[in-house]
């Protein structure tokens, strides 16, 4: 199974979990990682999909070994690694008294603004290869919504994500709290929400074993 | 000498009308009292009402929206939803009536009437049948986010420093028990049955003792309140009084400027803005509407808005800081304009009543 990692920051992350796997342990992964909300090294110029080419374009940092271009046939699973509107925000959003259908309404809304739906969409406009989505799921306090509406929320979420073909991959269950928040410890920094290598290392292994993917001995780079 | 001799030139047709291009007429108000920029105004009534809010947020004034959606929300998706419509989620009151029957239910003077239409397996609120466009979930959520609503009215009522109701209708739908509905039921939901739905075309007396006691019983829980009232220029869309539409328009709209007159000429803090005159009086030749001539178009909506601030200004003078650049602890002082609220210029405006077209004869 070939598979892409399209993602932000969170995604050097991961590859820098991976990274410290020993080499015959490394998943081949092809990476495609743009920070700074998807955009170029100089934060200037958003990632672009060719529909004719069927490729995400320009990735300031990957690891392939067919260039900066993500092509979409060339995979049979895309791993998308973001960091917008997680759920503990989304459910701070919609903490208010509200209807069902406005609701629903809403954190379709919501989750259709990020930049992974965009990509998802993209994905799946040409390709029925598999697709992850992996973003930061719990707050690492309960200052924004209560564990209940996490919970609720993050289901809500899962759906919206399963009805466009999406599957959204729990957070490891080693970097949350009894209640459902982020450990603190499990973060580099409050700011950027970035794993720790460890914990880095703890999503990798979640993400492989959703996947079920073979051990790998090849790199890429 | 007498009288006519010191009557300024707006008083004289030829002058101020005749002799002038549409668009440079002015002085066609004169406010009774100043809103601050920073004075929280809230907006109910019938359709034409929405447009007040859109250009207060426009002009950086204080539009405050007591039931706000979430802010990460489109403003299609919050109109859609009655959101950021009206200051609270009430969609459309068309008459004053109505109003005073809201009022009464949020400050516990009256019992909500437990009627609740179903739909399927969905849940219409009758009181604001297009509220959502699916229904609620169960009876209890239709009565508990009606309950929000009225909460929200309740702060609107007791917060805002100006609020502005727009006159729509004297046509109006009862239930036998002597509550009102906004629109008759069979149209927007529920169904109709002659032995319990009463339609009254509503009198003057009616309609002026229903917008006094609704203007009496807001002040008796905020007694600064300014009221500011106006009429919506917009035809009926429907008439089940039996007279051609046109003719019934008329009698409505003249029923219901009377009022306002009435009202405003008794009370100090009430006054009454001629957006129902600006677009159709014969001056402005019907350039007003759109080409069903009911519709205001967005020139008319431009003139009637920029001929309220301009009064505003012409009287009182500009306010020298806008809302937005305010010292953060005025906040303190004021309900603000939400973030969703200030994101709202371009929705559509909402008319629920619109949906009696499709009982039409076709063609």
């Amino acid at each position: 199974m070939k598979v892409c990692v399209i993602g932000n920051s969170h995604a050097g992350s991961l590859l820098g979990a991976l990274d410290a796997l020993p080499e015959d342990r490394r998943p081949a992964w092809d990476f495609f990682v743009a920070p700074n909300g998807f955009r170029d090294k100089a934060g200037l110029k958003a990632i672009v999909h060719d529909s004719v080419r069927g490729a995400f374009l320009g990735f300031p940092y990957y690891r392939s070994d067919k260039g900066a271009d993500a092509v979409i046939a060339d995979y049979d699973c895309f791993i998308l690694v973001g960091a917008h509107h997680p759920v503990g925000a989304i459910a701070g959003m919609l903490k208010q008294e509200m209807s069902d259908r406005f609701r629903a309404a809403a954190l379709a809304e919501i989750c259709q603004t990020t930049r992974l739906y965009r990509f998802a969409q993209a994905i799946r406009s040409t390709s029925t290869a598999r697709i992850l989505l992996t973003t930061r799921l719990a707050p690492t306090d309960a200052n924004r919504a209560d564990v209940a509406d996490i919970a609720r929320t993050a289901a809500e979420v899962a759906a919206f994500w399963a009805g466009h073909g999406v599957e959204l991959i729990a957070q490891p269950q080693a970097t949350l709290t009894p209640e459902g928040l982020t450990r603190m410890e499990a973060l580099i920094s409050v700011e950027n929400h970035h794993f720790t290598l460890d914990a880095s290392t703890l999503a990798l292994e979640t993400l492989r074993a959703a996947l079920a993917v073979p051990r790998a001995v090849r790199s890429s780079e | 000498m007498n009288p006519y001799k010191s009557v300024p030139e707006k008083g004289y047709w030829k002058q101020a009308i005749a002799s002038r291009s549409p668009f440079d007429v002015t002085e066609l108000w004169d406010p009774k009292f100043r809103i601050p920029r920073r004075a929280p105004i809230v907006t109910f009534g019938s359709c034409f009402a929405q447009h007040f809010a859109k250009a207060l947020l426009k002009r950086d004034m204080n539009w405050f929206d007591a039931e706000p959606a979430p802010a990460a929300v489109s403003d299609g998706l919050a109109v859609t939803f009655g959101y950021r419509t009206f200051s609270a989620r009430t969609a459309n009151i068309y008459t004053p009536s109505l109003l005073l029957q809201w009022l009464r239910w949020a400050f516990g003077d009256a019992e909500v009437p437990t009627e609740v239409w179903q739909t399927g397996d969905r849940f219409v609120d009758p009181f604001r049948p297009r509220i959502e466009p699916d229904g609620f979930d169960s009876p209890e959520t239709v009565v508990r986010l009606r309950n929000q609503t009225l909460a929200a009215l309740r702060d609107c009522v007791t917060k805002a420093k100006v609020f502005v109701f727009t006159l729509g209708l004297t046509e109006s739908w009862f239930h036998k028990d002597g509550y009102e509905y906004p629109m008759c039921p069979g149209t927007a939901g529920g169904s109709f049955d002659g032995a319990q739905h009463v339609f009254v075309n509503q009198r003057f007396t009616q309609v002026h003792e229903a917008l006094e006691q609704a203007i009496a019983l807001m002040r008796r829980h905020n007694p600064r309140l300014m009221v500011l009232l106006t009429v919506s220029p917009v035809p009926l869309i429907a008439t089940n009084s039996g007279e051609h539409v046109l003719v019934a328009t008329m009698q409505s709209k003249s029923l219901l400027r009377s009022v306002a007159w009435e009202v405003s000429a008794s009370h100090d803090f009430v006054d009454y803005f001629p957006s129902y005159e600006i677009i159709n009086a014969p001056s402005f030749k019907g350039m007003f509407f759109e080409p069903d001539q009911r519709s205001v178009n967005p020139v008319g909506v431009d003139f009637v808005m920029r001929s309220f601030f301009d009064a505003r200004e012409r009287k009182f003078g500009a306010d020298a800081m806008p809302a937005s650049r305010r010292a953060p602890n005025d906040k303190d002082k004021a309900p603000a304009a939400s973030e969703g609220a200030t994101r709202r210029h371009d929705a559509d405006v909402v008319c629920e009543e619109e949906v009696l077209a499709a009982f039409g004869p076709r063609g």
